[in-house]
């Protein structure tokens, strides 16, 4: 199963993935909903891309109590089902590193769902910190 | 399985219910007391189908969000006495719930501008759909249930007025279909249930997280630590990439 390897190191802190991500992902609509964010550093001049890590024992799926979020065994992302979600916001506060949020103006979580297979932010991305491999 | 719905033949899983494979094949059935996250429970009967089993029995009236789907059953979601089914629930509701609007929309797509009944003295807008009981349970709670009988019916905390078992997560009131639990947040406080919970600020932004309460029955139910539930997720990202920064030794940190 393919995955989203990030190198940090050949980041260059464009931003380009953030808004790979906005646009693939309408429901958002803006960057500021991107659910990867690349954080610029000092010189040397560069990033740390920081995505959700679809980590074997997530901590978002273990407290979600309606089973909103799962494994898609197709693509191996935690998915997020919003019919279920009862936004108890337990998520957001679960993830150890940030990377599931809540949008009051949708009234959804949001989060990475490798695009359903295919992510948008390693296609973007110029200096191949993002691969999907 | 294969079922057929509007004469329309539709494929089915194993355990899904009739409405589950409604909504899948894009038939729009109105639900008042449905979630799909929480268990089915068949309360404002908004969604009922007429089912058959064999083409020359009379047509049952069944709650689809409870019926399970079977291979050959022939549904009908539309007939002429299923909407004035729907027509007459939804003119009763209305004399619960006046103010909302949902059920407003609801009754005037099926023709209901008023309600033919007497209205209730003090409509409270709640219809006992049990979707914040149910919610409350789901996050291992049990802070609200229903009480009372009949006309008096209602959602209620214990003893009418204890709300010790209440963790403030503010479920009941995201899922509230007519909107009538008051929950209000301002800056860390939040009050709900007439209790005021105190949300603990971000480490890192001083924003408000989740409350004290919500955080030990998370930590209780899945062994995480209680501590580490109070950082919002921008905050944690920074974390995290001051955690990689440091792991992988590039640049002098974090330029913001």
């Amino acid at each position: 199963m393919k995955q989203l390897v990030v190198t940090p190191v050949r980041c260059i802190g464009c931003r380009t993935c953030e808004i790979a991500c906005a646009f693939s992902h309408p429901a958002g609509k803006t960057p500021g909903r991107s659910r990867i964010r690349a954080f610029p550093i000092r010189p040397p001049e560069g990033g740390l891309p920081v995505v959700c890590f679809q980590c074997d024992q997530a901590a978002c799926v273990l407290v979600c109590p309606t089973q909103a979020l799962t494994r898609n065994e197709t693509t191996g992302a935690v998915d997020y089902h919003d019919l279920r979600c009862i936004h108890c916001k337990a998520c957001v506060a679960a993830c150890p590193f940030g990377n599931i949020g809540y949008d009051d103006g949708t009234s959804r979580c949001f989060k990475c769902d490798l695009c359903g297979g295919d992510p948008e932010c390693a296609k973007y991305c110029p200096s191949r910190a993002l691969e999907f491999a | 399985m294969i079922l057929t719905i509007n004469g329309r033949p539709l494929a089915a899983r194993p355990g899904e219910t009739l409405l589950q494979v409604a909504r899948r094949a894009g038939i729009d059935l109105p639900t008042l007391c449905h979630h799909e996250g929480l268990e089915a429970w068949g309360g404002c009967r908004l969604c009922v189908v007429e089912m058959r089993r064999h083409p020359d029995e009379a047509p049952k009236v069944v709650p689809s969000c409870l019926q399970a789907a079977e291979d050959g059953l022939r549904v009908e979601t539309h007939t002429e006495n299923l909407l004035r089914i729907r027509a007459t629930l939804l003119d009763l509701l209305l004399t619960r719930a006046p103010g909302s609007e949902l059920i407003r929309r609801l009754a005037l797509e099926h023709g209901v501008g008023d309600t033919t009944f007497v209205p209730q003295a003090e409509p409270s807008n709640c219809i006992l759909c049990t979707l914040c009981t149910r919610a409350c349970a789901a996050v291992g709670a049990f802070a609200i249930s229903t009480a009372g009988r009949g006309a008096e019916g209602e959602i209620s905390l214990p003893f009418v007025d204890d709300a010790d078992a209440c963790v403030g997560c503010g479920s009941c009131a995201a899922v509230c279909p007519t909107g009538c639990i008051e929950l209000k947040d301002e800056g860390l406080a939040r009050t709900i249930w007439g209790r005021t919970f105190q949300r603990v600020p971000c480490e890192v932004s001083g924003e408000p997280t989740i409350t004290r309460e919500h955080a030990a029955l998370l930590s209780k139910r899945t062994g995480l630590p209680t501590d580490g539930f109070f950082v919002t997720d921008e905050g944690r990202r920074r974390q995290t990439a001051d955690t990689i920064a440091a792991l992988v030794g590039v640049g002098e940190g974090r330029a913001a």
